[in-house]
């Protein structure tokens, strides 16, 4: 199969470099251009020699995303940080770093000294999640209601929601009932998409963790009306990547969160919520790959409709978390100059919602507020509205 | 929800244009674009073509009073997500300066920009180590074509510069307090022995969010003028209109939904190729694309694909769209999904230097059509 279609079609109108994030804060970043287009070319002419800071990309995809003549610039930086050399220590630290689905399965290795990561090259000061509170064993059987005459919908456990964040997916689940729908975790053991070994550039590994989730994805799709991701990336992912670069379709739609509610909830949801006194001001967050893969607005347009006051949006690009990239050592000063911008533009307190879990736990960390789910904040304001009535 | 909807496909300047003024005039607007506009590759100035006289060909003709109307209303529009616009005050077109010396005709010119409706003498600051920054060749042009004086002088490369250093990579440095003092003291340095009062015109790289302050600080500080000459892409000018445009717009409720249309319908609705569908009560295509390799729409109807040019569609075969007449322009008929900017055919900025004309004359126009349908 032909991995790209129109690499060579750049332009040079530099256009990507206006989009991305790392190039503003980062005086040695030779920024997408440079390490997409242009490297590539030499590439092919048979001179590929690997430049430095090449790992330094986000693998946001803001830059591709910008591109008027669809370049699909982040790819080709991604098979140039394949052939990128990398030290044995961090080779291991890499490897272990994109198999999240492996830390979701034993997720209390995060209570480990920090220490212990520094000689990987993990960053001992980028801020950890917490192991989910629930027990692993019942967490996704809690919604599951077999033989059901409803409406079935999928939700697509992603490693850190699996692993960190279970409280979203029984939120995500919460509300798609209250909406009408049965939730159906899937799949059923740890798997990861592949987003995390593709942004790094280990291509080949991306690809073999995607086919096996496919397989295990697949299997359960069987009488789903659609599949809800409750992460950008793995959204992106799996709409997006598996079809165009491994080949793996989902017979049904895949769509995010926010999107599915925004679009099926009925105006009587949004008013139950929309009445409640005494909300706090609601900033919102959406993620690179939110952008790239589906547009703004979305999250902020739901928040519109159901929060009392005003929601804002936190304005700034990358927040610098990008899935795995905040841990390692070499770039934690990259991850907290971008997340620092949300600190700054922040006129007061709030609470910040974005559907990523590694952007939020950085944003939280950086900013010192509350920083959750969308699906969390709603499932919130239903018990609360319960309590009331 | 009864207030109207709108679907703007585009993100560039035409796009952008027709969004806020349909949300001024009570739209709700989504915004399909599958790729960055053309904003950043043009400096953010509106252009008006070489004279102001009346005859002047355009595809459409608007009077001049209207045409004063339609700049004031853009200077508003500008002023209200912080960018100031400066319009002539005589009846002449005036010019700013290129990167190669020659004097190009502009006509709204946001603050930070050179401009000046008479060539006067002006002093050429380099930096060493920007690309497209030829102080030399650009001051002997100037003088060549202006008939006036044109001093030189150079920066050196700033601290921590190397190879990688783009025009983004200066604008970001310049904005941190390290590049404006660096910036200070150089251009301090360098602009001794050049005559008193003199305008300076810098590259266009004097920051991305605190150029206004970095300029005013600069004029006070050396007693004399100090402003910029427009660089080629990525445009730091138009870097900063769609930075402060799009935060504006995201801010009033804009949704920028990406992806690519794949099929505009009378209904109207545009199908998207990942398979999202999008209605409103009226669609504007503002996708002439980059340097026009966008879709356009002849002056026949026909749709083309401007980049292989290749006929994608008609716009007479969606049935409905010709209805309300209008077709002596080719906005697609009267119906509700207009042409906007350079998607619609006839106009060619590139020669005329007419694009700010342009895209004022055919948002306005598409949005007197809406109107008029939903009257």
């Amino acid at each position: 199969m032909k991995r790209f279609e129109y690499e060579d079609a750049c332009i040079k109108c530099s256009l990507c470099v206006t989009a991305c994030p790392v190039y503003r804060v980062d005086q040695q970043f030779p920024g997408p251009k440079a390490l997409g287009p242009d490297w590539y070319r030499h590439y092919q002419a048979g001179e590929a020699k690997p430049m430095e800071h090449v790992s330094d990309c986000t693998f946001c995809q803001l830059c591709e995303s910008a591109c008027p003549v669809d370049v699909p610039i982040a790819h080709l930086i991604a098979v140039h940080k394949e052939l990128a050399s990398q030290s044995p220590r961090l080779a291991v630290r890499d490897y272990l770093l994109t198999h999240p689905q492996w830390l979701a399965m034993v997720p209390s290795l995060v209570k480990l000294p920090k220490q212990l990561g520094v000689p990987l090259g993990i960053s001992s000061s980028t801020q950890w999640p917490a192991p989910s509170p629930l027990q692993r064993s019942r967490r996704h059987r809690t919604h599951q209601r077999q033989g059901s005459a409803t409406r079935r919908i999928g939700i697509f456990v992603d490693c850190f929601t699996r692993g960190f964040d279970s409280e979203t997916l029984l939120a995500a689940s919460a509300v798609l009932e209250e909406l009408g729908y049965t939730a159906v975790p899937l799949p059923s053991a740890s798997h990861c998409c592949g987003a995390a070994a593709y942004a790094s550039g280990l291509l080949g590994e991306a690809e073999r963790t995607a086919r096996s989730t496919h397989r295990a994805v697949r299997r359960m799709t069987s009488g789903l009306e659609a599949v809800v991701t409750l992460n950008a990336t793995c959204d992106d992912t799996l709409r997006v990547e598996w079809p165009r670069y491994f080949g793996l379709t989902i017979p049904v739609p895949i769509l995010p969160f926010v999107d599915f509610v925004l679009d099926r909830a009925n105006p009587g949801f949004f008013e139950r919520i929309h009445g409640l006194p005494g909300q706090e001001l609601i900033y919102t967050h959406a993620t690179c790959r939110s952008k790239v893969a589906r547009g703004e607005g979305s999250l902020f347009a739901l928040m519109e409709r159901v929060s009392e006051r005003p929601p804002q949006i936190l304005e700034i690009s990358c927040c610098g978390a990008a899935g795995s990239y905040a841990f390692k050592t070499e770039h934690t000063k990259v991850a907290r100059a971008l997340g620092h911008r949300a600190k700054e533009v922040m006129g007061e307190p709030g609470i910040i919602l974005t559907d990523s879990g590694t952007c939020a736990i950085h944003l939280q960390e950086l900013t010192g507020c509350q920083t959750i789910h969308p699906a969390r904040w709603l499932h919130g304001q239903l018990k609360r509205q319960e309590v009331l009535r | 929800m009864s207030s109207k909807t709108a679907i703007v496909v585009g993100r560039g300047p035409a796009g952008m244009l027709s969004t806020s003024y349909l949300l001024q005039r009570g739209y709700q607007v989504t915004v399909l674009a599958e790729s960055d506009g053309s904003l950043g590759m043009w400096p953010g100035d509106f252009s008006f073509g070489r004279t102001t006289d009346a005859f002047q060909a355009f595809p459409i003709e608007l009077s001049s009073a209207e045409w004063s109307q339609a700049f004031g209303e853009l200077v508003a529009l500008y002023r209200s997500f912080g960018v100031t616009l400066v319009l002539p005050q005589a009846q002449d077109i005036p010019h700013t300066v290129t990167a190669i010396g020659n004097m190009r005709p502009t006509f709204a010119t946001p603050n930070w920009q050179y401009a000046s409706s008479e060539p006067e003498s002006l002093v050429f600051v380099g930096i060493d180590g920007l690309a497209d920054s030829i102080v030399g060749a650009q001051a002997a042009t100037y003088r060549r074509r202006s008939g006036c004086e044109a001093y030189e002088v150079s920066l050196s490369r700033p601290p921590g510069w190397d190879s990688s250093w783009g025009t983004i990579r200066f604008a970001a440095y310049l904005d941190g307090d390290a590049g404006a003092s660096w910036l200070a003291a150089t251009l301090r340095e360098a602009l001794r022995g050049v005559p008193s009062g003199i305008p300076v015109v810098l590259p266009q790289v004097i920051g991305l969010e605190h150029t206004e302050k970095l300029l005013t600080q600069l004029s006070e500080v050396g007693k004399r003028s100090v402003s910029e000459f427009p660089l080629l892409s990525p445009s730091i000018g138009g870097v900063r209109v769609r930075d402060r445009w799009e935060r504006l717009l995201r801010q009033q409720g804009v949704r920028f939904v990406s992806g690519r249309v794949r099929e505009v319908q009378p209904v109207p609705r545009a199908l998207l190729t990942d398979g999202r569908s999008f209605e409103a009560d009226c669609l504007l295509l503002a996708s002439g694309g980059v340097l026009g390799g966008g879709m356009q729409v002849t002056v026949d109807g026909a749709i083309v694909d401007e980049l292989v040019n290749r006929e994608v569609g008609r716009m007479d075969h969606l049935d409905a769209l010709d209805a309300h007449g209008h077709r002596e322009i080719d906005c697609l008929g009267g119906g509700r999904v207009l042409a906007v900017g350079r998607a619609m055919g006839g106009w060619n900025p590139n020669r005329d230097h007419n694009g700010g004309a342009m895209l004022l004359a055919t948002v306005r126009t598409a949005l007197g059509m809406c109107e008029e349908v939903d009257r």
